[in-house]
């Protein structure tokens, strides 16, 4: 019914960027107030001094080695002794009142960068673009910078590009951009806009080369509230998080992630009308518990929000909804309700070893609607279910094969349709059976093939789909998508 | 429709196996395979062995201070190198793809990037030589004047 368009807000990102602006301000403070590395150095050189007798005569054996011949001409032709090569170090190692004076031009400065462009055909109804006639209406472009201040502070951004049907239009907006200051390996900070840790692979939602299948396990990935895509509205929120992974012994590892911020405003097109949602909060986490057993890690993430949509309603939605039962009389086009208590959760596992994948998850997602109509809010309440199990394998390094099956049910309680909820009984599920060719042609380069056997309507929508009589219940997508990354 | 829709997925079937035949008839074993590599680290770092859970962990940037506090600094050698390959299925647990993807992942995420990439042998040992609390891999006959080399556990 909805499909969305995604923009900025100009004054949550003015905000996160104050707060990063300070937080960055502190860590460089805390930097500036610590022991200097180069002290710590010199303790370690004078260990190698007193104890590098060994060091000396292997050099002395090796006199004829070309490794050792590059090695006294980068210390100037002299004889190889630990106190000239320790010399050698010391110069490699800039000063701290040349690193003062040269800091900028010291930084090491990583531009990484994408550019995907796919092909979609579905056999029968559109599915989020016009896909029954064959599209290229897909392709995603993205850029980053980032840098390392010092070895506990990080700072980067990505830009990024996509036209998906209506969505993106290449409008350029901020993926993520943040200050990274790692304490410790259990405990790290990031401030500004930050990716959104949703299950296993919601970060990954741009990004075509950590994928196996083009289209993501879309029960999780794709299709969410009122019909936006969670590959659109939450991909990054302006806020702050917290993170960190640690041993515990023999049972293996925990990885953690905590967030608290507010989602960007967003605008969401209706067929004929234009709706805008906010985000007065969200906050989350995510725990992950990384198994003993080498590859296995299982764990769960939950985020909360509270939503408030406004939207203007066009004719056909009115119609729609009039047939529906959902309007009363005497309506307004103006709609204007709140989400409170929207909650997501999801548990997952995966293994992941020696080219072999087997991931699943599991997720529900509530919330309450509070607006003018009780009638609307009713039957529009948020109470679903979903889940998939994916496998993959890579046979070489050049090709691996996966395939998965996802199921959506946008209402629990009624799994079959016969609830008038829906229009048609196939609206109440969608079922999605893949199988996907990932072919990584060099280290940059990749193409996938896929294909897709769906069951179910839940997610097509209405203003892509006007004739009611044309809806498929089984229905087939097919994909190729190739990427270039560096 | 649906007769359309079956046809299609037996032609997916038939590539697949198309494809997986040509792939075992083929030579998929990495060239490298019975060759082993051994690790090297600056001579001002302070341990004398690492396990493998550890190494996996430096070379994913999961582990980044040495016992004391410096910083690891883990040195990765070019995709084509052969003795990457062999440390990565050995220690990664993963083929260099694989690898290389994962890095993908941690770089448009933001969360990290990957170890600087060397071309040989004589280049980790001139960088781990040159950096304080640097880690790399060599092949196991190669040579290693000034650098420590590490015990694999």
């Amino acid at each position: 019914m909805l499909h969305s368009r995604f923009k900025n807000s100009r004054l949550h990102f003015a905000g996160s960027l104050s707060l990063a602006i300070v937080f960055y301000s502190f860590c460089v403070f805390a930097e500036q107030n610590q022991v200097p590395e180069s002290t710590t150095l010199e303790s370690e050189t004078t260990d190698t001094d007193n104890t590098d007798s060994g060091v000396e005569e292997n050099l002395n054996k090796e006199e004829n080695s070309t490794t050792l011949e590059s090695e006294t001409t980068d210390t100037d032709n002299a004889d190889s002794g630990v106190e000239e090569n320790l010399t050698q170090e010391e110069n490699l190692i800039p000063d701290e009142s040349d690193e003062d004076e040269d800091w900028l031009g010291s930084l090491e400065m990583h531009f990484h960068g994408f550019a995907s462009q796919g092909y979609m055909h579905s056999t029968a109804n559109n599915y989020r673009m016009k896909t029954e006639d064959g599209t290229f209406n897909m392709t995603e472009l993205g850029l980053n910078i980032s840098t390392n201040l010092s070895d506990r502070l990080r700072i980067g951004m990505q830009l990024f590009a996509q036209t998906l049907g209506e969505v993106g239009e290449f409008d350029i907006v901020l993926d993520w951009g943040y200050f990274d200051y790692l304490f410790a390996d259990w405990l790290g900070v990031r401030a500004g806009r930050i990716k959104v840790a949703h299950g296993l692979y919601n970060e990954l939602a741009r990004v075509d080369s950590g994928q196996v299948s083009v289209l993501m396990p879309q029960a999780i990935y794709s299709f969410n509230f009122f019909g936006l895509p969670a590959d659109v509205f939450l991909t990054s929120l302006n806020g702050v998080s917290v993170y960190g992974n640690f041993s515990i012994g023999a049972l293996g590892g925990l990885e953690y992630q905590a967030f608290v911020g507010a989602l960007n405003t967003f605008s969401v097109i209706a067929f004929q009308g234009e709706a805008e949602a906010r985000s007065k909060r969200f906050e989350g986490g995510a725990l992950t518990w990384v198994t003993p057993l080498p590859g296995l890690r299982l764990g769960g993430s939950m985020f909360h929000c509270t939503l408030s949509l406004s939207a203007s309603l066009g004719l056909e939605e009115i119609e729609q909804m009039e047939s529906l039962g959902i309007l009363p009389e005497n309506h307004m086009s103006e709609l204007r309700f709140d989400t409170s208590n929207l909650i997501a959760w999801v548990a997952f596992i995966e293994y992941n070893d020696y080219g072999f994948l087997l991931a699943a998850e599991y997720s529900r997602w509530t919330g309450k609607f509070t607006g003018p109509w009780d009638d609307f809010t009713r039957l529009t309440g948020l109470n679903d279910e979903r889940f998939y199990v994916q496998l993959a394998y890579r046979f070489t390094e050049w090709f691996q094969l996966g395939t998965y099956y996802s199921v959506f049910f946008p209402y629990s309680e009624d799994r079959k349709g016969k609830t008038e909820r829906f229009s048609k009984e196939s609206d109440a599920w969608w079922k999605d059976l893949s199988l996907t060719l990932r072919f990584d042609i060099n280290e940059y380069w990749l193409v996938k093939l896929e294909g897709h056997y769906m069951d179910g309507t839940a997610v097509i929508y209405s203003y892509l789909n006007p004739d009611e009589n044309k809806i498929e219940e089984k229905w087939g997508l097919f994909m190729v998508k190739t990427t270039v990354s560096f | 429709m649906q007769r359309h829709i079956t046809i299609s997925i037996v032609y997916f079937l038939a590539a697949v196996f198309t494809l997986s035949v040509l792939l075992f008839v083929g030579d998929t074993k990495p060239a490298f395979a019975n060759e082993s590599f051994k690790i090297i680290v600056h001579p001002g770092v302070s341990v004398v062995s690492i396990s493998r859970a550890e190494l996996n962990r430096v070379f994913l940037k999961k582990l980044t201070k040495w016992p004391g506090g410096t910083a690891i600094k883990p040195v990765d050698q070019k995709v084509k190198s052969p003795v990457r390959r062999v440390f990565s299925k050995s220690i990664l647990r993963r083929s260099v793809t694989a690898a290389k993807t994962y890095w993908r992942k941690q770089i448009f995420t933001g969360r990290n990037v990957p170890p600087p990439e060397v071309l040989s042998d004589k280049a980790v040992i001139k960088y781990v030589l040159s950096k304080p609390g640097a880690i790399g891999y060599v092949s196991v006959n190669t040579p290693t004047n000034g650098v420590k080399v590490l015990q694999v556990k």
